[in-house]
């Protein structure tokens, strides 16, 4: 897949799932790598960007077992950035599906 | 591989970034292993899901790009640490060469120490000499008076070590320069005063009688060289000095340059066609003068005074202040570039970058005047000129 297109989508991802609920960053990525195939340390980047870019803030909260874990929370500014992302997913999806053809529509 | 494997070896490629960059990023791989290992996995099976190593160091690096500027030595330091990483080969050449300029070093301390005798020996007759010689570190007085008559001159030179220079008009019916050397001095170094006319240039200068032993004099001289010129010169002046000052009053000159190191220059009502002033740590004072000002220096502050700013304004310092003291309703444009100074305005600006202690732009009126101000860390204030024709000292 193109590094920029997959870079993209897993900004949407890493947004959407966030929207949903706080997460740390194992929990987020391990919800992600069970979807796409992907090499999982590459997340982290994306998710240093987003927060040096103000998406989201930081905090440790303390866990059951081991030491406290960083969570990541989204900012008013994310959540309009995933709200953004989402239209542009849904839009791209139905453009696509035109030009290549509906396979179910086609089936009937 | 093992946890610490992957951490080193990350760490090792991401040199080069801020450090708190990078603990940070090693905190959060660090986190996430821990929170697979609760998941039953096994260190081996998170490091190969997380993936390439190379890839993720040049992800971040690609990420965290605009947030820092990286120097050549960054660069050379990156290579380095890449090599250790990456060959064992690379590695022992890195080491050898260390070796190399350790056993260098060593030859170097060796050679200084065994010349250690001679330098001694040397540093002893110095100091008998100066022994021997202690009794003529007397002072002296010096009066020392010469005129010169200015024909075809375009071109005054002063030059002088420590003497203070002052530079003025007299008021005689003639085109002679008066030259006055005063002061007292230490006899060995005792100075004079040497002028000659060489073409269209006349070069007044303060010479020193080089002793060996006037390095161990200790004598404070006090030098004092005056010149009047004559009100029919008013083409270049140029005035060097090392410690002395320069101070130049109600002078006309299509081009007047002063230069110290260390000198306080005070140029006072002033009219020419370009001021240019450059000193390392003098401070620098221009009154009431006409002309463009252009002024550089390493430390030294500029108070620029005047009661109507006509003139562009040039000060290029690493670590002077620039003051501005200038009438209400001056029309200027000042351009302040900086990388840590503060700006201060007591005059209204109008600005839309605005921002305390950062480069911008700023305009007053017609923005008429261009006033110029780049600096490292020295700051720039403008004050309001309320008073007519006043005088710092």
């Amino acid at each position: 897949m193109n590094i920029q297109f997959k870079k993209g989508v897993l900004e949407l991802c890493v947004l959407s799932i966030l929207y949903k609920k706080d997460c740390y960053g194992y929990e987020l990525v391990n919800t992600i790598s069970e979807n796409i195939a992907i090499a999982e340390g590459t997340i982290y980047p994306i998710l240093k960007r987003l927060a040096k870019d103000g998406y989201f803030t930081t905090y440790l909260k303390e866990s059951t077992e081991g030491p406290p874990r960083k969570y990541y929370r989204l900012t008013e500014t994310g959540k309009e950035l995933k709200e953004q992302l989402e239209t542009d997913w849904f839009k791209l999806i139905k453009s696509v599906t035109n030009i290549i053809g509906d396979k179910r529509k086609g089936s009937k | 591989m093992k946890k610490k494997e992957f951490i080193e070896k990350l760490k090792s490629l991401l040199y080069g970034l801020p450090a708190n960059e990078v603990k940070d990023i090693l905190a959060d791989y660090e986190e996430h292993f821990m929170a697979g290992m609760e998941n039953g996995k096994s260190e081996e099976e998170i490091a190969r899901a997380l993936g390439n190593i190379e890839d993720i160091a040049q992800q971040f690096r690609e990420e965290l790009r605009d947030t820092q500027p990286k120097t050549g030595l960054d660069l050379f330091l990156e290579k380095v640490f890449k090599l250790f990483a990456v060959s064992k080969r690379n590695k022992l050449i890195l080491i050898a060469t260390i070796i190399g300029l350790i056993f260098a070093a060593m030859f170097i301390i060796q050679v200084i120490f065994s010349m250690l005798p001679v330098i001694l020996i040397a540093a002893a007759i110095l100091l008998f000499i100066a022994y021997i010689k202690r009794n003529k570190n007397e002072a002296v007085e010096i009066t020392e008076s010469k005129e010169a008559a200015l024909t075809d001159v375009n071109k005054i030179v002063i030059k002088t070590i420590l003497s203070h220079v002052n530079v003025s008009y007299h008021d005689d019916k003639n085109d002679k320069v008066y030259i006055n050397f005063n002061g007292s001095s230490a006899v060995m170094s005792k100075p004079y005063l040497m002028v000659n006319q060489a073409g269209s240039i006349l070069r007044i200068q303060i010479k020193n009688r080089f002793d060996i032993s006037s390095i161990f004099n200790f004598y404070r001289q006090k030098l004092k060289l005056e010149i009047k010129l004559p009100r029919t010169f008013q083409d270049n002046l140029q005035i060097e000095t090392i410690s002395g000052s320069i101070d130049a009053t109600e002078l006309k000159s299509c081009n007047f340059n002063a230069n110290t190191i260390s000198g306080k220059i005070k140029t006072e009502k002033i009219a020419a066609g370009q001021i240019l002033l450059k000193s390392t740590s003098g401070k620098c004072n221009v009154l009431n003068c006409r002309g463009a000002v252009n002024v550089k220096t390493i430390s030294s502050s500029l108070t620029y005074i005047s009661n109507h700013l006509d003139d562009a304004i040039c000060f290029k310092s690493t670590s002077g202040k620039a003051k501005l003291i200038i009438p209400e309703n001056s029309d200027f444009k000042i351009e302040y570039k900086t990388l840590s100074g503060r700006f201060k305005s007591e005059l209204p600006l109008n600005t839309n970058s605005f921002s305390g202690n950062k480069s911008f732009e700023g305009i007053i009126g017609s923005g008429k005047i261009a006033i110029e101000v780049k600096t490292v860390s020295g700051g720039c204030k403008i004050l309001a000129n309320k008073a007519t024709g006043i005088v710092e000292k």
